[in-house]
C-alpha cells in the first residue's frame, strides 16, 4: 500500500508540475442497451429478426488513443503501464468471464478500464484505433508481456493478432450455429506462413473511432454488439478478403473490405458509441 | 575559513557517513531474506561508507578519495532517486519510503554538502561537478547491480516490496518497536537470520543453477515455487521414470508406458497398468509438458506436472503404477539403495529423510519439465532461419495448417501447437477444453462411460467430451491417435476433421459426432484435395524432432551404453 501511495503520490505530482492528469477512460460492452454477459440470450439481431445469440466472446484490442481539446488540438494519452491489460499505446479490454458459453476459450478476469496520462484540459472529442499498430501486430507472442501475450487473441493465421474476437453462437444449425468475428490485418506478406510479414499488409483493417461530444469524466464508450450486427446475415467473418459476410460487416466497422481503410474516417461505424456514465456491472478486477 | 569551521565540516561528514553506513548495515538481513544480492549489495554499500572514514581523516587532500566520498552520499541519494522510478536491479517498482531511508537519505544529502563546503572554494561548480561525477558512478553501479542480478539470480518483474508491505499490513507483526526505526518493515530480520540462510542459499545455489539450454524461440517454462529445478532432482528424477521398483509389484515404470522413441508416448491404442488393468486413454507424449497449462487429457485440475505425476503413482481407477497400499514397501526399495541415497542426498541434501513422495514427484516433475523439444525442421525453418529446413511440400502444408478454412490454428495455435499454454510471461492462464464431435451416443452427444472428458470432473452437461487438444510436436511419433487412441493415422485424422466430426455407424458407440451439439465451433468440417492432404500430413510430419527422441539426457540411465532399453 506504502509504495502505491509513494508512486501515486510522484505520478501527481510530476502530473501537477506538467499540467498533467490522470484519465480512467470507461468502456462498457451492450447488446442493444442490454448488458452483455456469457449466459444470456439475446434475439432480434440477425436479417431475419428471429434468431437468438449467445456471446462465446467478446474481447477486442485499442491503441493510439488520443483526446482533442478544444483548439482541436489531438493530444495522445500515455498510458500506464501495467502489462496484464496494457502494453505501449495498446490496451486489452475484455468482457467476457470464462463462465457459460465463454469458458472454451475465454478467461476469468474481464476488463473495462483504461488508464493513462494526458497533458492539457477542455477536451471535446476521443479517438481510438481499434487494433494493434503494425509494429506490435506481429511480434513473437511468447516474447512480449501481456495483454499481448493472450493466445486468444493471437491470429496465427496472418502472424498477428485479432484486433476484436467477437464469438457468438446461435439457435441456428449446422453452418448458422456458429458467428464468428474476428477483425485483423489481412493479405501480410512473409516468407513463410508462421512468420512476421516482411512489409505492410495489404489491409490494415484497423479502424479509428472518433466520439465527439465526449466528457472525459462522465461519459462512457459503449460497444454495442446490437448495433453492429442489426440486421446481418448470421455468418462467420474471419476478415476473410472474400468472405460475403465480411463485405456486410465491414462497413459497420466504418471499414471496406477491398481496401482494408476507413471509409470517409469510419464514421459510419455502428459499434462504439457515448453514453453518460452510470454505475457499471463491469470492474477492473 | 578557519579552522573550527574546517573542522565542522569534516565533523559532518564523518558523523552523516557513519550514520548512512550504519543504517545500511542495519537494513541487510531484511534485503538478504528476499533476495540475498539485494543484501550483498547492502552490506558492501554500508561497509564502504563505514570504511571511507579512516582514509577520509588520513588523505584529507587526495582527490579520488574525494570523488568516492561524493559517489557515497550525494551519488546514493541519486541511485535511490533511481530505484523510485522502479528502473534498477532487483526493485521494479517504487520502494516504500521508511524511517530507514528517510534517516540514510538525509545523512547522506548533508555529508556531501558538507564535503563540498569544506574543501572547494567554487561551491556551485564543486556540486555540479559532485553530480556529473556521481551520475557517471552511479551508472557503473548499476551496471554491476544487473550483471549480479543476471549472474546470481533475481526477480525481474518482482518486487520484494510488496512481501515486505505483506508483513507490514499484518496485524500481528505491528508493534515491534525493538529497532530503531518505529513501523520499520525491517523491523522483523537480524544477522542470525543471514547467517543461517547464507548458509543454505550458498549449499543450495551451487545445485539450483540449471541451464535450460531452451530452443531458440522459446520462453522460458514456468517452474512451481516449491520446487527450483536443479541438477541434482532431474538426475533423480531421471533414474526414477525409468525405474519398476516404482511400481506397487515391480512390474512397471514411468517409461513402460512413455517411451523416448516414441517422444514418450508408446504406440499402444490404450495401455496396461502394472495389474493388468487397462487404461481408458491413451498415453500422451511428454513432449513440452512444461508448457502445458493443465494436465493429462481433461483434467481442468491439474496445473502442475508435480500434482499430476501422482495421479500414475497412486490411482486406482485405473491402477497404473499401483502404489497405493505398497507406499512403505516402494519406499523402503529406494531408501535401503546405495545409488539412490546418493541421488536422494544431492537432489534434497537439507531433508533428513527425503524418501516420501512428494520428492518423488518433484523430482519427477523436474525430469518431465526438461523434456523440452524444439529443433524440428520446423523450428529449423521458423526459428533457427534455415530456408532450407522444410521442403516446398511442407510449406503448403503450413499454411494449410494455418488457413482460416480449415481452423487448426485455434486449438493448436502458438509456439506449442496447443493454446493449452503457459510460461513465465503468461498473466492470463488459458485451459481450454473441446468436444470435437468424435462422439455422439445419444444424440445430445453423450461419450462412452469412460471417457468422458471434462464431465467427469464437472459432472456438468455441457463439458461432456471435452477434452485438451495436446502439442502436434513430435505428433508423426504418437500414432495411435485421440484420447483413446480410436484413431490410427494422420491421414484419418485429417479425415475426421475434414468431415466435422466422426460418424460411427453399427455398433455399442454408434452416432454421428458431426451432429453433436456439443461439439466445438471450430470444427465445422473443411474441404481438401488429396494432393492438400498429403500436404497437411508432410507439414505435420516436419514437426518430428529427431534430436529429442535420441537426447541421452532423457534417455535410460540403467541401460548399457549403446543400446536403448524398452
Amino acid at each position: 500500500m506504502r509504495s502505491f501511495t509513494i508512486s501515486t503520490l510522484m505520478v501527481l505530482l510530476i502530473a501537477a508540475c506538467n499540467n498533467e492528469k490522470q484519465v480512467q477512460l470507461q468502456f462498457s460492452a451492450e447488446v442493444a442497451g442490454t448488458p452483455l454477459a456469457c449466459d444470456r440470450w439475446y434475439a432480434g439481431y440477425d436479417s431475419a429478426g428471429d434468431a437468438q445469440i449467445q456471446v462465446k466472446d467478446f474481447r477486442f484490442f485499442i491503441s493510439d488513443l488520443r483526446l482533442i481539446n478544444d483548439k482541436n488540438e489531438e493530444i495522445p494519452v500515455q498510458l500506464e503501464q501495467d502489462s496484464v491489460w496494457q502494453f505501449m499505446d495498446i490496451a486489452l479490454l475484455d468482457f467476457e468471464n470464462g463462465q457459460g458459453e465463454c469458458e472454451e476459450k475465454g478467461t476469468a478476469r474481464t476488463n473495462s478500464v483504461v488508464r493513462g496520462i494526458v497533458k492539457g484540459s477542455n477536451f471535446k472529442s476521443i479517438v481510438f484505433k481499434l487494433g494493434v499498430p503494425f509494429e506490435w501486430n506481429h511480434v513473437d507472442n511468447v516474447a512480449v508481456p501481456s495483454p499481448l501475450n493472450v493466445g486468444a487473441m493471437f491470429w496465427n493465421w496472418q502472424f498477428g493478432y485479432k484486433f476484436a474476437r467477437f464469438d457468438l453462437v446461435t439457435d441456428r444449425e449446422d453452418d448458422q450455429k456458429f458467428w464468428f468475428i474476428h477483425l485483423g490485418s489481412t493479405g501480410c506478406h512473409a516468407l513463410a506462413s508462421g512468420m512476421a510479414p516482411d512489409s505492410a499488409c495489404l489491409k490494415t483493417n484497423i479502424p479509428e473511432i472518433r466520439i465527439d461530444n465526449f466528457d472525459v469524466d462522465k461519459d462512457v464508450i459503449v460497444a454495442d454488439l446490437g448495433s453492429l450486427l442489426q440486421q446481418l446475415k448470421i455468418g462467420t467473418c474471419m476478415s476473410g478478403p472474400a468472405n460475403p459476410f465480411c463485405e456486410e460487416l465491414f462497413p459497420r466497422f466504418g471499414l471496406s473490405l477491398a481496401s482494408g481503410d476507413c471509409i470517409d474516417g469510419c464514421q459510419g461505424q455502428t459499434l462504439f458509441h457515448k453514453q453518460v456514465l452510470t454505475p457499471l456491472a463491469y470492474t477492473n478486477d | 575559513m578557519t579552522e573550527a569551521v574546517k573542522n565542522l565540516w569534516t565533523g559532518l561528514v564523518v558523523i552523516c557517513l557513519g550514520l548512512a553506513g550504519w543504517v545500511h548495515l542495519d537494513i541487510v538481513p531484511f534485503h538478504f531474506s528476499h533476495m540475498p544480492a539485494h543484501g550483498i549489495f547492502f552490506a558492501v554499500l554500508g561497509l564502504t561508507q563505514l570504511i571511507f572514514i579512516p582514509f577520509f581523516l588520513f588523505f584529507p587532500q587526495n582527490q579520488p578519495i574525494h570523488w568516492l566520498g561524493f559517489t557515497l552520499t550525494g551519488g546514493m541519494v541519486i541511485l535511490w532517486g533511481f530505484t523510485q522510478l522502479g528502473v534498477t536491479p532487483f526493485t521494479r517498482a517504487a520502494e516504500p519510503v521508511d524511517t530507514a531511508t528517510i534517516i540514510s537519505k538525509l545523512a547522506e544529502s548533508i555529508g556531501c554538502i558538507a564535503l563540498v563546503l569544506r574543501y572547494h572554494p567554487q561551491k556551485c561548480r564543486a556540486l555540479s561537478k559532485t553530480f556529473g561525477v556521481s551520475i557517471v558512478n552511479v551508472g557503473m553501479v548499476l551496471a554491476v547491480g544487473f550483471a549480479t542480478e543476471a549472474l546470481i539470480g533475481g526477480t525481474p518483474g518482482g518486487h520484494h516490496g510488496h512481501e515486505a508491505l505483506k508483513g507490514f499490513n499484518d496485524p500481528q507483526n505491528k508493534g515491534h518497536s525493538h529497532t530503531p526505526y518505529a513501523n520499520d518493515y525491517t523491523a522483523d530480520y537480524d544477522w542470525g537470520d543471514v547467517w543461517s540462510s547464507l548458509k543454505s542459499y550458498l549449499a543450495t545455489r551451487s545445485k539450483t543453477t540449471y541451464l535450460w539450454g531452451l530452443p531458440p524461440g522459446f520462453p522460458k517454462p514456468r517452474v512451481p515455487e516449491d520446487n527450483p529445478i536443479t541438477a541434482e532432482k532431474v538426475q533423480l528424477g531421471r533414474h526414477l521414470f525409468y525405474d519398476k521398483r516404482l511400481s506397487g509389484n515391480g512390474t512397471l515404470s514411468c517409461a513402460s508406458c512413455h517411451h523416448q522413441d516414441k517422444a514418450f508416448a508408446d504406440g499402444l491404442e490404450r495401455p496396461k497398468g502394472s495389474t493388468g488393468m487397462i487404461h481408458p486413454r491413451n498415453s500422451l507424449t511428454l513432449t513440452n509438458s512444461a508448457y502445458s497449462s493443465t494436465l493429462t487429457w481433461a483434467n481442468p485440475s491439474l496445473g502442475t506436472i508435480e500434482k499430476q505425476v501422482l495421479v500414475p503413482m497412486f490411482g486406482e481407477f485405473p491402477v497404473e503404477l499401483g502404489i497405493t497400499g505398497q507406499e512403505e514397501k516402494v519406499r523402503n526399495r529406494f531408501k535401503n539403495d546405495t545409488l539412490y541415497q546418493q541421488l536422494f542426498s544431492e537432489a534434497f541434501p537439507s531433508e533428513k529423510d527425503p524418501y516420501h513422495f512428494v520428492n518423488f514427484a518433484k523430482a519427477l516433475a523436474s525430469f518431465t519439465r526438461t523434456m523440452i523439444s524444439g529443433n524440428s525442421p520446423y523450428d529449423q525453418y521458423i526459428y533457427q532461419k534455415d530456408t532450407a529446413a522444410l521442403t516446398i511440400q511442407e510449406l503448403r502444408g503450413l499454411k494449410l495448417f494455418l488457413s482460416e478454412e480449415l481452423e487448426c490454428h485455434h486449438c493448436h495455435g502458438g509456439f506449442n501447437f496447443t493454446l493449452s499454454t503457459v510460461h513465465d510471461k503468461t498473466v492470463f492462464v488459458e485451459k481450454p477444453f473441446h468436444n470435437t464431435g468424435l462422439y455422439n451416443l445419444d444424440g445430445r452427444g453423450a461419450y462412452p462411460t469412460d471417457n468422458t472428458g471434462v464431465f467427469e470432473f464437472t459432472a456438468k452437461e455441457k463439458d461432456m467430451g471435452k477434452f485438451r487438444a495436446p502439442t502436434l510436436r513430435n505428433i508423426a511419433l504418437t500414432a495411435p491417435y485421440m484420447h483413446d487412441g480410436s484413431i490410427a493415422t494422420l491421414e484419418e485424422v485429417i479425415d475426421f476433421y475434414e468431415r466435422g466430426g466422426r460418424h460411427i455407424e453399427k455398433g455399442k458407440l454408434a452416432g454421428d459426432g458431426k451432429k453433436s451439439p456439443l461439439k466445438s465451433g471450430f470444427v465445422v468440417g473443411f474441404e481438401i484435395t488429396g494432393q492438400e492432404k498429403e500436404d497437411l500430413v508432410a507439414f505435420l510430419k516436419a514437426l518430428t524432432d529427431e534430436q529429442f527422441v535420441k537426447d541421452t539426457r532423457f534417455s535410460d540411465p540403467f541401460a548399457p551404453p549403446g543400446i536403448a532399453r524398452k
